[in-house]
């Protein structure tokens, strides 16, 4: 552990980590921009969307009409016909509300329309809205109501607890992974290529010293590349946003039903998924880094092995595998809100213990490790 | 034994770089290694610190095994400044080696004092000039007083206070029982260092002790060369003229007091006589001629 300090110190001080803790801020700094500029678009959208229901109803509408008139003794005909109706009756309803501050009658009235086009859907009316659609705007609507939450847009939230889980989906989809490849991933091929790692191997230092420092300062660097990120991203929504809910109910399904929770479960779920799958990519670059010794191969082999591990993760659909697959966190939102068959923990286990497999043969890999 | 080198042979791909080489090292040298670029100095080296996987041979330093990193407690190698960190100072990388070493970090101050970078032991490395990162390479290696200093093209980028001053300290550490070993192309450099220098050719090493051939030649300077030319021709001493006119003697090959007593008592007077040491570049002249004619 004596590497450990100078070890951080190199890549604490170098110009990169600066430049990636500013990228990090500003980027959050423009996303929270962005909220604000679209605002105004919130209420347009929901006008529009509004709008392309109505067109479906009158589509609709005119197309029942036409039927009855041909056959009025077509009661299916005339039960859709008139639901059709009501959802128009409560469209024009919702659109009259659309600017209104009262958020809970506009909840209960987009609540009495879905019901209505679900009502239309058993009666073999056809809408573009899915019953997962339905299902799951009703299901949240009327938690939202039950706990007296007011609605966050998804998208353009202002709300600090709504705009951090944006953040934070962002970051495990994409951008944890970024970072650790932007920060991480020449932490061991770099010091081949510049030769340093020389200096390394000509002090009295046992050479699997060098992994685990490589190793502990590269899960210390994510971390507090991380933490930097919350920070930042909770200030920012602190200072500008508005104060929000953090246990606001996220949607989910549990073994095909519907279930919720809470914001801040949700974050802390994906934030230790994401950090896990981390270590599994910060010990596998320590180790393709040995072998390849070139930073820009080693970041395309290792991106490699994730898409291919990815693309065999999606394309086995066999629940018991989630048990050895250390893959399944790359895009961890869909395990997270659909836990159907199996649980959000279940990748854990394989995931300690690949990284730990690979983190012993990096130290073995380094024992015979030359320069030439 | 401080260095025990057996049949060492190195190959890169088909290409064998080190042909077999040997070296015993029993007692505190300096030695110069000294042969044209490719000739496997640096490779030497490498292999001698475990940089490098040997193909066949015996490494022993200090009498433990070169794969044994404990030695780098009295070892040092002095490589070229890419092993240095930009974005670290000066400071930071000797408190590296203090913390690897178990040194006290007052060691710090000294040896920045010692070799005269105390001035910018806190800048950024990538600040240093060329000589800058020559002191503090120089003083990585030495912080530790190691018992065998191995030294690649040390005084490169060096300007000539730094070289003195670099020759001084490895003079000073010497006298203190430091055996050196150290790879040049400065050959006037090498001949105030030591006269111990492994000539590498092609992967071969050619060991020679300078102070064998120092009185090679005696250079004598008399008043009537042509004179001396006809008594010494016959005598049958062998000789020849430089192109300054003198006389060029072998040591080996006459009795000089004999030569001295001829030309006396033959009128020729002696206006001088030198004993002519032999240098590294004339001996490198000699070993290289090939390579340097074509």
């Amino acid at each position: 552990m004596r590497l450990l300090g100078f070890e951080l110190k190199k890549t604490l001080f170098s110009k990169k980590f600066l430049y990636i803790i500013i990228g990090v801020i500003l980027a959050i700094s423009f996303l929270f921009i962005r909220n604000v500029i679209f605002q105004s678009y919130i209420e347009k959208q929901e006008q529009e969307k509004v709008d392309e229901w109505l067109e479906v109803g009158f589509s609709n509408s005119k197309m029942h009409n036409g039927i009855v008139e041909a056959d009025p003794e077509n009661e299916e005909e005339m039960n859709k016909l008139v639901l059709n109706s009501k959802s128009i009756d409560i469209l024009y309803n919702i659109r009259s509300n659309i600017g209104s501050d009262d958020w809970q009658v506009k909840l209960n009235l987009e609540n009495e329309f879905l019901t209505i086009i679900l009502e239309y859907k058993e009666a073999k009316g056809d809408h573009p809205l899915t019953y997962q659609e339905i299902n799951h705007k009703l299901a949240l609507n009327q938690e939202l109501l039950a706990q007296n939450i007011p609605p966050e847009h998804e998208t353009y939230s202002l709300a600090l607890p709504n705009f951090m889980k944006q953040v934070v989906d962002l970051f495990v989809n994409y951008g944890a992974i970024l970072l650790v490849l932007l920060l991480i991933g020449e932490t061991m091929s770099s010091e081949f290529e510049s030769r340093s790692i020389n200096l390394l191997f000509t002090q009295p230092l046992k050479r699997t010293d060098i992994i685990t420092s490589k190793f502990s300062s590269s899960i210390i660097l994510y971390i507090l590349t991380t933490l930097i990120m919350i920070v930042a991203n909770y200030l920012i929504g602190l200072i500008f946003g508005d104060k929000g809910q953090f246990h606001y109910p996220i949607l989910m399904e549990k073994d095909t039903e519907i279930n919720f929770m809470t914001l801040t479960e949700y974050i802390t779920i994906a934030l230790i998924v994401v950090s896990l799958t981390m270590l599994f990519v910060i010990a596998l670059t320590i180790l393709y880094s040995l072998f390849i010794k070139n930073t820009l191969a080693t970041t395309f082999a290792v991106l490699v092995t994730l898409v291919i591990g990815y693309g065999i993760n999606t394309l086995i659909t066999w629940d018991p595998i989630l048990w050895i697959n250390p893959f399944q966190y790359l895009l961890p939102e869909e395990t997270i809100l659909f836990q159907n068959g199996h649980e959000w923990y279940q990748g854990i286990p394989i995931i300690f213990l690949v990284s730990f497999i690979l983190y012993i043969i990096a130290r073995q890999k380094i024992k015979t490790s030359k320069v030439d | 034994m401080i260095v025990e080198v057996k049949g060492l042979k190195k190959r890169y791909k088909k290409q064998l770089v080190l042909k077999g080489i040997d070296v015993q090292i029993e007692s505190p040298q300096i030695i110069a290694l000294v042969g044209p670029n490719g000739s496997g100095k640096t490779t030497m080296l490498n292999c001698m610190t475990n940089l490098l996987s040997i193909t066949e041979g015996k490494i022993e330093l200090l009498g433990k095994k070169y794969t044994d990193a404990s030695l780098f407690y009295d070892v040092s190698y002095l490589q070229d400044n890419r092993i240095l960190y930009g974005n670290l100072t000066g400071y930071d990388h000797l408190k590296f080696i203090c913390t690897i070493q178990k040194l006290p970090l007052t060691k710090i101050k000294e040896v920045a004092r010692r070799v005269g970078m105390e001035s910018y032991l806190k800048k950024r490395v990538r600040n240093y000039s060329l000589g800058m990162k020559q002191h503090l390479l120089l003083a990585m290696a030495i912080i530790n007083e190691p018992k065998l200093l191995l030294m690649d093209e040390p005084l490169n980028g060096l300007d000539p206070t730094s070289a003195i001053n670099m020759r001084n300290i490895l003079l000073e550490l010497y006298k203190e029982g430091t055996t050196i070993i150290v790879s040049s192309h400065n050959l006037d450099e090498i001949d105030r260092l030591t006269n111990i220098i492994y000539f590498m050719k092609d992967g071969a090493l050619l060991k020679e002790s300078l102070q064998d051939f120092s009185t090679k030649n005696y250079i004598m300077t008399v008043n009537n060369p042509e004179k001396a030319k006809k008594i010494l021709s016959e005598q049958k001493i062998p000789f020849t003229i430089n192109n300054q006119n003198q006389l060029e003697l072998e040591e080996k090959m006459i009795e000089i007091q004999t030569v001295i007593n001829h030309l006396n008592q033959n009128d020729i007077t002696i206006q001088d006589i030198e004993n002519q040491k032999i240098g590294a570049e004339r001996r490198y002249r000699e070993l290289f001629e090939q390579e340097l004619s074509s």
